[in-house]
């Protein structure tokens, strides 16, 4: 358990830059834009929204108009305290989900990226004679680095949208203070934070085997390509669906492949998806393209 | 006790080049062994094959097991120092310390911690901000604080100035040879290791050339310097290798008695960078 942790913390080190700076610095970002939020009073607003709302499972229409005035946060408070509590849950979630929505995005550019280079690197740098002169079997080299890119690194970037999420609350807070309602009615309790975070782990690990094959590919990319990674990733589906198209106009495969290359989001029935013969296949494809991936591991050689 | 490593006709091709053909040998424990031979006579091949790095045909056992089944455990016994650019550059010293602390089960940091303040490593410096000599001290240093019964060195002071060529050597046979270790190392600095070897192995064209005890060359090597007068009967007795050498000729042969020689001359054994090259010659390595 020890050699495993160690395997984790050293992708840390190696990149230390998108796994921890990263977010860190999106976090610190985002925070100074809703701190202008506080301190920025627009000469008059027409506050005007229109839209969607991503629900778990349902989706409901919204509109509201009002001119008004203040900061950008006493406004949204404001229209908080206005409206009854099942839209107040609605128009936090919007703003929850925003954060969590920009984090998510780079997250998952993050996990391509390192799982398309991670078994690359250490052959074009020569390390991998070092690390495999180490007592570290080949499938713990290349399970630990899924793990690191599909739960532990995601739980770095879920703390980053944990500190945004709440210090927005705090900010809301802070804006509400003095007002008729109190803050708990206003902002904490419609926001529901415990369950848009419970939410947010179950989403986390279905979607680790929801995109296994995925994952999978990449790692597969990885320990095979010599050089081009992106084109050997890109062109093998590109080839399946190609060869698929030649001999049916069904587009079964095709559909498949792009199924499990995108992330499960909020908007649709988990239930849906999590007990399918579809989850079974991606997860058996997924084991089959990792055990491969350690395959190929186990005969990588310096480049 | 069994041997350390016992190879078999181990064979390794890459496409229409055979890198290794056929080889065969035994190191016992408490070698120390010189893997010795030109660029791509097969050296580093041998070497990965003996860490369960790359597929071969052929049989090798290397401490009772075959490293192509379950690398990792035997790397609890073996260690390795490829050549000096291994370490990965973005580490940094004391990370190096806690990864193998972390994964290697014989791995003692407290020695490790000793052997590196008696240099002038920072722990706090990454792998890329330390100089090649500095690289190879670190990673010996990692290597000396795990107990093992055998150690690879392939190259392992290659590109390394001659202080630190001789820094690395001193502190090799002064900490680390215990006659417990075996040490197999593959160099092309013959002159520096030559007194550290108990055991020598030519390489060549996939193929070994020599596989002799140290202690064995004098029974069968002898070079002597030949005057011109004796240069027809010295011809006759086939030497190996002759070069010009102040007028005289510079003779090494094989397999002959030493008071054949004596007619010829004083009879020395040949050191081990002169009986390399006579071996490559003969064997129509090197012209």
């Amino acid at each position: 358990m020890k050699a495993l942790a160690m395997l984790t913390r050293r992708e840390f080190w190696e990149h230390r830059n998108t796994f921890v700076v990263l977010p860190a610095l999106i976090v610190a970002v985002l925070f100074t834009v809703m701190l202008l939020g506080i301190a920025y009073t627009p000469p008059s607003v027409n506050f005007s929204v229109q839209g969607n709302i991503p629900s778990y499972a349902n989706q409901q229409q919204y509109e509201y108009q009002s001119d008004l005035t203040g900061t950008w946060a006493t406004i949204l408070v404001t229209q908080l305290q206005a409206a009854d509590s099942e839209t107040r849950s609605q128009y936090l979630s919007v703003g929850l989900r925003t954060i969590e929505g920009i984090l998510s995005t780079i997250l998952y550019l993050v996990t391509l990226s390192f799982l398309l280079n991670c078994l690359l690197t250490d052959r074009r740098d020569r390390s991998i004679l070092f690390w495999k002169s180490m007592p570290v079997s080949d499938q713990a080299t290349v399970l630990m680095k899924l793990f690191t890119a599909v739960i532990a690194v995601p739980l770095v970037y879920f703390a980053g949208i944990l500190t945004l999420q709440v210090s927005w609350l705090i900010l809301l807070t802070l804006s509400a203070t003095g007002t008729d309602l109190s803050a708990w009615e206003t902002v904490w309790m419609p926001a529901q934070l415990l369950s848009t975070w419970l939410d947010y782990l179950a989403l986390l690990l279905i979607n680790t085997l929801w995109c296994l094959p995925l994952w999978g590919w990449l790692l597969v990319i990885s320990a095979y390509a010599k050089s081009v990674q992106l084109i050997w990733a890109l062109g093998g589906p590109i080839a399946v669906v190609f060869a698929e198209r030649l001999v049916s106009d069904r587009g079964h495969i095709k559909d498949w492949i792009m199924q499990h290359c995108t992330p499960i989001t909020r908007s649709v029935d988990i239930s849906d998806h999590l007990f399918s013969i579809n989850m079974l296949s991606a997860l058996i494809a997924g084991a089959a393209m990792v055990g491969l991936a350690i395959l190929l591991r186990g005969r990588a050689d310096e480049l | 006790m069994s041997t350390v490593i016992e190879a078999q006709g181990m064979s390794k091709s890459y496409g229409s080049f055979n890198a290794l053909d056929g080889i065969s040998f035994v190191i016992q424990p408490g070698s120390i062994v010189g893997l010795i031979g030109p660029n791509g006579a097969g050296k580093t091949t041998t070497l990965k094959a003996l860490l369960g790095l790359i597929q071969f045909d052929g049989g090798l056992s290397v401490l009772g097991a075959d490293p192509r089944k379950g690398r990792h455990s035997l790397m609890e016994r073996v260690c390795f120092i490829a050549d000096v650019g291994v370490l990965p550059r973005w580490l940094k010293v004391s990370n190096a310390l806690d990864y193998a602390a972390g994964v290697h089960p014989k791995f003692n940091r407290q020695r490790a911690e000793e052997i590196l303040a008696s240099t002038n490593i920072p722990m706090n410096k990454r792998v890329k901000q330390l100089s090649k000599g500095m690289v190879t001290q670190l990673h010996l240093s990692l290597v000396m604080a795990i107990d093992v019964e055998l150690l690879v060195l392939d190259e392992p002071t290659l590109g390394l100035d001659i202080v630190y060529r001789k820094s690395f050597y001193e502190r090799l046979l002064n900490d680390y040879c215990d006659n417990q270790t075996s040490i197999i190392i593959s160099t092309h600095q013959v002159e520096e290791i030559e007194s550290l070897l108990t055991h020598l192995l030519f390489i060549d064209g996939g193929k070994i050339i020599l596989d002799s005890a140290m202690d064995d060359l004098a029974s069968k090597y002898g070079e002597v310097l030949v005057s011109p007068d004796d240069w027809p009967h010295a011809e006759a007795l086939a030497p190996i290798y002759s070069r010009d050498l102040l007028g005289k000729k510079a003779m090494i042969f094989e397999n002959l008695a030493t008071e054949d020689l004596a007619i010829l001359g004083d009879v020395s054994v040949p050191s081990v960078a002169d009986l390399f090259v006579a071996k490559m010659r003969h064997n129509g390595g090197v012209k």
